[in-house]
């Protein structure tokens, strides 16, 4: 029967599509966002049973490319349920989920999961949720990795262990109590959600939080977050700018909400005061956030079955500025923001249906979209999360969509311009790779800080909207001909600037920059009567940094793997790694130290 | 350089049978003497420095039977001892090189001052250890080799003298795939004692 009606459902969807077509055909034509379905190309589609949820778009095995992993819930009769990791090899992409460890096979799938350094060891660590299903156990796990993106399981290290089962959906990583490592949240610490109920439960005192103890090992606690209905997207940013890590989260039965932090990771519920609307029973899907009218501070696209809301934020309010319709009959789950046709401004994504361009001054409107790519995206039978990525390195937004009654979707952007900066902070305050809760503004070169020329407002997150975690580079889309300088504000209140940014390009950076001028020479270490082939490693200061205090060598055995060698002082510019080959092509990573023991981004240097 | 050292010394030999001496002297001379070692290796130079010191003892004999007394043959011992520093990661090393020469030499008796001068084959000991990150812990080996020494002797006493001396080194060491030039020259001053054997 249910088949039977999702038929019927498709069957209505194409005529629509169709009906589309002749009336704005020649929109479609002139579409200035244009998209291509590559789906089948690149083999990304997912499993046969369908059950796409949530997805990331990842560099799990930091070889410069983004990778995909695709949660899934299962279908009503399918078993073990595995989720989907696909590694990026430039023309394709293999799903090895399964050989790298993170598959989380079972019962009932995962919805939520999140990509952080945990460990500031600057790779991804995985923390996934399951899917309860009625049946036990049904935990949370978190996942190291290794650096070249296979996982081991820690989720012993959490302590006490897990005695409850948990029907988590969205989940969260900050650093919520601003100790220096990332925390972890997640949503629904219970069983028994009762998804369906129309009336907000009692709040119950759960805990949901994993607290990183900076050792390797989480706190299972509670932090003010009360449990009183079902929940769905959690995103977590600096709501109120005051230097801490939010958290929103959409809900069913009980009003979307707003919790703010403290500052030392315990939460109260704001969301009457920012002026988000008291209706229960609304059922929301996804809160996501995101600067659409460039004037520096977080706006709100809500999303849900009711359609999609955008509030503006004035002030540290948030005002209901219009609502848009969704594509379908179905409920809408999630909305992604981002700069899709390089004009400057943030466009809106719904996930199974349309683009909606941003007018410059924050107004959404459905714009053409050329066929092919619209018709992959209505075409979708129960579409849920997408997340932006620049898949294929060509500067712009890539989608992919996930459907839990059909296939998946990646649909490449054909902007193909240079009209883009990328940034990625390949280490933060924490020492660990991502920036997760930094500030970027993009500003017209010269003008840093005069909110008449800032260009782009963006804050890195993790997961955010349902169950969507975009690539953890920042994207501007910008002007082809113009500079620009660059504020990244860290969750500590560090600052760095850089300036000059010319378009087209993606930069890395980090709390500490790497050293300057890292070269590596072979040279003979002679005695009088035997020598040692050794390497000599020269670098000198950045002037850019501050409080270093030793530099910190490693021996790259794959690409980023990080093994490490040794460490030198400060004012030491010079490492002898001993004992080398001369046949052998070696590459080696220096990283500068700070006095609180934080790491930099590291330099490279590949010694033929 | 080698075919050279070799022809002298067999000439020295050679014409030593051809000339005896009736002189009576002192036949015997002990010499103890220091000075530096000079070697060609520019690694030498670069771990070491330009010298080594050395430290000499020596035994000396004037042929009585042969060239009237101006043959003196002799067994010399050099000791080197040195500390220096690998060329890229400056650890310290350590080097010791000791040698037996024999000598032949020529004397030109112009009392008190002897001139002499004379081929020697040598055999060379040495001994670099190296810091605990070297791949290896030390180094040791033996090479003969061939040597030249001029100098003069001045005999302020019937007993008593002084000896001053250039000696030239030829020896060639090799280590795996290291080679080491360690001949080079000597300059070297002490006493002697002269006495009848």
């Amino acid at each position: 029967m249910k088949c039977r009606n999702s038929h019927l459902l498709n069957k209505k969807k194409s005529t629509l599509v169709c009906v589309l077509i002749i009336l704005v055909f020649p929109l479609f034509l002139m579409g200035s966002i244009r998209f291509t379905d590559v789906t089948q190309e690149y083999n990304v589609a997912g499993y046969s049973y369908f059950g796409g949820h949530g997805v990331c778009w990842v560099d799990v095995n930091s070889d410069g490319k983004l990778d995909l992993y695709i949660k899934n819930e299962g279908a009503q009769g399918q078993g073990i349920v595995n989720n989907i990791l696909y590694i990026n090899y430039g023309d394709s992409f293999l799903d090895e989920a399964l050989s790298r460890g993170v598959a989380d096979a079972y019962f009932r799938g995962t919805h939520g999961a999140v990509f952080a350094d945990l460990d500031s060891d600057k790779d991804f660590d995985l923390f996934s949720t399951t899917t309860y299903g009625g049946v036990s156990p049904s935990h949370n796990h978190i996942y190291e990795n290794d650096g070249t993106g296979y996982f081991e399981d820690i989720t012993n290290q959490i302590s006490p262990s897990q005695d409850t089962d948990t029907a988590s959906r969205g989940v969260a990583a900050a650093d919520f109590d601003n100790d220096g490592d990332l925390d972890l949240y997640f949503s629904n610490p219970l069983s028994e959600i009762n998804a369906m109920s129309s009336q907000p439960s009692s709040p119950q005192e759960l805990k949901n939080f994993y607290m990183n103890n900076g050792d390797g090992t989480f706190t299972w606690m509670f932090r003010g977050i009360k449990w009183s209905g079902f929940v769905q997207g959690v995103s977590a940013v600096d709501i109120d700018r005051d230097g801490d890590i939010d958290i929103a989260e959409a809900r069913w039965a009980p009003p979307s909400t707003i919790y703010l932090n403290d500052g030392s990771g315990f939460f109260y519920d704001a969301g009457i005061g920012f002026g988000l609307p008291q209706t229960i029973d609304v059922r929301d899907n996804g809160m996501t956030f995101g600067d659409t009218d460039s004037d520096g501070d977080l706006d709100l696209v809500v999303i849900g079955h009711h359609g999609i809301d955008l509030y503006k934020n004035r002030q540290g309010i948030f005002h209901m500025e219009s609502s848009m319709s969704t594509a379908g009959n179905q409920p809408s789950f999630h909305c992604c923001l981002g700069d899709l046709d390089h004009d400057g401004d943030l466009d809106l994504y719904e996930s199974g249906g349309y683009i909606y361009e941003n007018n410059g001054q924050g107004g959404f409107a459905l714009v053409s979209l050329n066929v092919g790519a619209l018709m992959a995206s209505l075409n979708t039978v129960d579409p849920r999360a997408s997340a932006l990525g620049d898949y294929d390195g060509d500067g712009d937004l890539d989608i992919y969509l996930t459907d839990k009654g059909g296939y998946n979707v990646l649909l490449r952007n054909d902007v193909d311009d240079s009209n883009w900066i990328q940034i990625e902070i390949l280490s933060d305050e924490m020492g660990g790779t991502g920036g997760l809760g930094a500030k970027l503004s993009l500003y017209r070169t010269g003008h840093v800080g005069e909110p008449g020329f800032l260009v782009g407002y963006r804050e890195i997150t993790g997961e955010y909207g349902y169950l969507a975690q975009d690539m953890p580079a920042v994207h501007f889309g910008v002007s082809q001909n113009s500079q620009y300088d660059l504020k990244i504000e860290f969750i500590n209140g560090a600052q760095r600037t850089l300036t000059n940014i010319s378009p087209g390009q993606k930069i890395q950076t980090g709390y500490i920059l790497p050293p300057a001028d890292l070269e590596g020479e072979r040279k003979q270490n002679r005695a009088l009567f035997y020598q040692e082939n050794v390497i000599q490693l020269t670098w000198n200061v950045n002037p850019d940094n501050q409080n270093v205090v030793k530099y910190r060598i490693y021996q790259i055995e794959q690409w980023r793997k990080f093994e490490y060698m040794d460490e030198v002082n400060a004012d030491v510019l010079v490492y002898n790694v001993r004992n080398t080959s001369p046949e052998t092509q070696y590459t080696f990573a220096v990283t500068a130290v700070n006095s609180s023991d934080i790491q930099g981004v590291p330099a490279y240097v590949i010694v033929e | 350089m080698r075919r050279f050292c070799i022809f002298i010394f067999v000439f020295v030999l050679a014409s030593s049978l051809l000339w005896t001496g009736t002189e009576e002297v002192k036949n015997s001379r002990i010499s103890i003497s220091g000075g530096a070692y000079f070697l060609r290796d520019d690694v030498f130079k670069q771990v070491y420095g330009n010298h080594a010191w050395i430290v000499c003892g020596g035994y000396s004999y004037r042929l009585p039977f042969l060239l009237k007394n101006h043959l003196e043959v002799g067994v010399n011992f050099r000791f080197l001892s040195d500390k220096g520093k690998l060329t890229v990661t400056k650890e310290p090393v350590d080097l010791v090189m000791s040698d037996v020469t024999l000598t032949v030499k020529y004397l030109f008796d112009l009392n008190p001052i002897i001139p002499y001068a004379g081929p020697g084959l040598q055999y060379i000991w040495y001994k670099e250890e190296y810091p605990p990150l070297f791949p290896v812990s030390s180094v040791r080996g033996s090479v003969a080799g061939l040597s030249f020494q001029a100098g003069c002797y001045y005999d302020f006493s019937s007993s008593l003298g002084i000896d001053v001396s250039v000696l030239y080194c030829l020896a060639r060491a090799e280590e795996g795939m290291v080679q080491t030039d360690i001949g080079g020259i000597g300059i070297k001053a002490g006493m002697v004692y002269r006495f009848d054997f």
